[in-house]
């Protein structure tokens, strides 16, 4: 080693010598597999094969050879996404598998998009500024919370089959690794612009004109600090004070910051149902971050409203009214939910929704086993993780594939009219330019 | 004791041949015995080597232990350094740590309270350092276990706080209070805030207007409203319109300061603090809504009113929803700054004959 920065040189998704090697040690995964080959004795597809991660060690070096190049990296992102993100539900022709659960396309993909990472990461300072650095880790912060989603309630029936279970600290774990690097791309992205303003101010405004090819600002920054934020309200809440203590007023006051900042506040000022309003009309990806603390927010609000109706003569609360106040999107899952927390659901079709829910009067057995009516206010729902039909609804509505999304099509954007120095319309906004050619089989 | 020579030409032997075990023997010979003359005498090029001796020539006290300790942390620094074939350095780095954790252990317990006199004040330095580093690394559970045990030494008179410098004690105070207003215990917080404004001189200024960014927001909560002279004097004029708004309930006005101030108060770390206080902005306007209906209402109606203006005030003051509203009342009601109840069904919310709005103070820790 000369000890100089790594340039990757590899122009392949995987080399060539890896993909032997993994096919003679049998470390191929099924993805990689040439069509037609034995289980017992695999073979490797080259087209389909995709550098592995590898733990890094004190007597490991890298070389350049062995690292991707930029433009590789992000050619296996688009093929990961485009190809194998969707492969349970969409099996692709010239695969050696067909029926694959999304678990295993999940467990696939975060270690093949973390393999990418450590390549982009071996190439620092130079790639930090680089588009696909920035792009790269948007779309694995994307993938890790749509598999969030499409696990803990999607892939119940899937789940039983499947050999392995999703573990959420590895995914947010998987998050907490995409996360740093991605602020700190953000940030040197803002500090190289500041330095280039200054100095084209100092040229009287005369620049390199290649330097301008390689500025990067990425249109969904603003989103991805949303999703941060929330994440963190949601998985990390200690943390948040400090992340934002660090971002700038510019930062701050962008509507799609703010609204992360707003949330949190609402979830820890303990107003409920405006966290639960914002819950309900967010859109899907920032659903998502918050889905963390949704039930918790909704087991709270239950609470306290269970606590101030009088006891002494009982009352009743319409189905709809607190399906809504719950921000539930189907009348199953608010009826689980109620009658999970002790809630007594009666059928009276002049009530809204069909149903009224009844507070018990004091002194009967039902509000002497309600638990709603005992004890503090809770520190945590036990009502069991699964599909949330309010995320299920904001996932079909979207219309969107899953590649779409992982690439930015269902991020919000500001829309023009919100605040004057900030709008910005979806047109302006440059999707990602699918470069990926689909293999032929 | 050492083999042929001193301990110090053995051990750099030793280091040169990489031999980590045959150190580890070597060190232990140290445990337990006193070096002999030649030991003492050897001369010592080795740094390492050197603070070995004359942690062992001190055998068992404050002096032994610091230079066990800088012989520890001048092998760490050369393991660090070191680019290639560090793992022989472990076994020789375990008995050092291990000797200065057993060498604190023995002093520690050592019946030596004027030894404990002599350095609570550098470990209260250093809790208020560890108190500054939690929290700017985004740790504040952490600050809990050093806080736990500065408030166990107090209790068992292991200081006077009397007797502490005032720069230590401001220090203190101040550190401990703003834990305490993040961790959201009110009373606890303006307890030690206040008694940090109250040991912090008039001329230092800018120590003051600090302690009173979180003591404000506390004694707000509580019910205690700051006076505009209070305000202007520690340049905090910017918390007038949310000291104002909080007053009156008026939650529009409310809002829009806190989003003025978002910034500013996300950077002091009180943003939560004061978005707290918008409760009680919440329980004022309900208080208003409530006198208003009672001059209009009369008799029993009085204290069973129709949810319908509460809607409409949350509406227009917080564009609330008629079932957000239902919520905060619900909320008002179980911290106890409203007393009475709702019911859904009849679209009332009934209020207490006696004292429907208690004072602040008495559930403002609830909130």
């Amino acid at each position: 080693m000369d000890g100089g920065p790594i340039i990757g040189e590899l122009n392949e998704m995987c080399s060539r010598e890896e993909a032997r090697e993994r096919e003679m040690t049998r470390q191929l995964d099924k993805f990689e597999w040439k069509k037609g080959t034995d289980p017992k004795n695999p073979e490797v597809d080259l087209r389909r094969a995709t550098k592995k991660y590898q733990r890094s060690s004190a007597d490991k070096a890298y070389t350049s050879q062995q690292t991707r190049s930029l433009d590789a990296c992000w050619k296996t992102m688009e093929y990961l996404i485009t190809e194998i993100l969707d492969f349970d539900c969409k099996p692709k022709a010239g695969y050696a598998i067909q029926a694959v659960p999304f678990i295993e396309v999940y467990s696939y993909l975060r270690d093949r998009t973390r393999a990418i990472r450590v390549d982009l990461h071996l190439q620092q300072p130079r790639s930090t500024t680089q588009r696909v650095f920035v792009e790269t880790h948007e779309c694995c912060l994307r993938f890790e919370m749509l598999s969030l989603f499409l696990l803990l309630g999607r892939g119940q029936k899937q789940a039983e089959q499947a050999t392995e279970k999703y573990d959420t600290k590895l995914g947010l774990k998987a998050i907490s690794q995409t996360i740093e690097p991605l602020l700190n791309a953000y940030q040197a992205i803002h500090e190289r612009q500041l330095a280039k303003s200054i100095l084209a101010e100092a040229m009287g405004g005369l620049l390199d004109d290649d330097q301008e090819d390689s500025d990067y600002t990425s249109p969904f920054e603003m989103a991805a600090r949303r999703y941060i934020v929330l994440l963190l309200m949601s998985f990390s809440p200690d943390a948040v004070s400090g992340h934002l203590a660090k971002m700038s007023r510019e930062l701050l006051m962008h509507p799609l910051v703010s609204f992360a900042t707003e949330v949190y506040a609402a979830f820890h000022t303990e107003d409920y149902a405006r966290f639960l309003r914002m819950y309900r009309e967010a859109d899907f990806l920032t659903s998502v971050c918050m889905s963390g603390v949704a039930d918790l927010a909704r087991l709270r609000a239950l609470w306290l409203l269970v606590r101030s109706y009088p006891q002494a003569i009982g009352d009743k609360i319409s189905l709809t009214k607190l399906k809504n106040i719950l921000a539930f999107a189907s009348d199953d899952h608010a009826k689980a939910f109620l009658a999970f927390h002790g809630l007594q659901i009666v059928i009276d079709k002049d009530a809204q929704g069909g149903a009224n829910i009844i507070l018990p009067k004091k002194g009967t057995p039902e509000a002497q086993s309600l638990t709603l009516l005992q004890g503090r206010l809770p520190e945590k729902c036990e009502f069991p993780k699964g599909a949330d039909s309010l995320l299920v609804a904001k996932f079909d509505a979207l219309g969107l594939s899953r590649a779409e999304i992982a690439f930015g099509s269902a991020d919000p954007v500001v829309r023009r009219g919100m605040r004057p120095w900030e709008a910005v319309d979806n047109a302006s906004i440059v999707h990602l330019p699918y470069r990926y050619v689909p293999l032929t089989t | 004791m050492a083999g042929n020579g001193g301990f110090c030409r053995s051990f750099v032997e030793l280091c040169d041949l990489n031999d980590g075990f045959e150190l580890h023997k070597l060190l232990r010979t140290t445990t337990g015995t006193h070096p002999t003359e030649e030991d003492k005498k050897d001369s010592c090029d080795d740094d390492i080597a050197a603070a070995v001796v004359a942690a062992w020539s001190a055998g068992d006290t404050p002096e032994g232990l610091e230079s066990a300790l800088d012989a520890l942390q001048k092998w760490s620094n050369r393991y660090l350094d070191r680019n290639a074939k560090v793992r022989w350095m472990l076994t020789p780095m375990l008995w050092l740590a291990a000797r200065t954790r057993q060498l604190a252990v023995q002093l520690d317990g050592s019946d030596s309270r004027r030894y404990r006199e002599r350095v609570v004040e550098g470990a209260l330095v250093i809790c208020c350092e560890l108190l500054r580093l939690y929290s700017s690394l985004g740790q504040a559970s952490q600050c809990a276990f050093v806080l736990t045990t500065v408030g166990n030494a107090s209790k068992n008179n292991a200081f006077d706080a009397v007797k502490l410098p005032k720069s230590l004690l401001v220090t203190l105070y101040f550190l401990w209070g703003k834990h305490l207003v993040m961790a959201g215990s009110i009373e606890e917080a303006e307890d030690k805030l206040n008694r940090a404004l109250a040991i912090c001189p008039l001329k230092a200024a800018r120590n003051r207007c600090q302690i009173l960014r979180y003591l404000i927001p506390c004694r707000l909560r509580l019910g205690q409203y700051p006076t505009q002279g209070l305000l202007k004097r520690n340049d905090l004029q910017s918390l007038t319109g949310i000291v104002a708004a909080t007053a009156t309930g008026n939650v529009k006005r409310f809002s829009e300061e806190l989003e003025k101030q978002e910034d500013t108060l996300i950077c002091w770390g009180t943003y939560l603090v004061v978005e707290k206080l918008k409760i009680v902005a919440y329980r004022n306007l309900v208080r208003h809504v409530y006198e208003i209906q009672c001059e209009l209402l009369e008799g029993a109606q009085k204290v069973k009113q129709d949810l319908a203006p509460f809607e409409q005030a949350f509406q227009w003051q917080d564009d609330c929803t008629p079932d957000e509203t239902l919520c905060l009342l619900a909320h008002l009601i179980y911290i106890g700054a409203v007393r009475g109840y709702l019911s859904d069904v009849h679209r009332k919310v009934v209020f207490s004959k006696e004292m429907p709005f208690p004072p602040v103070s008495s559930w403002s820790t609830k909130a």
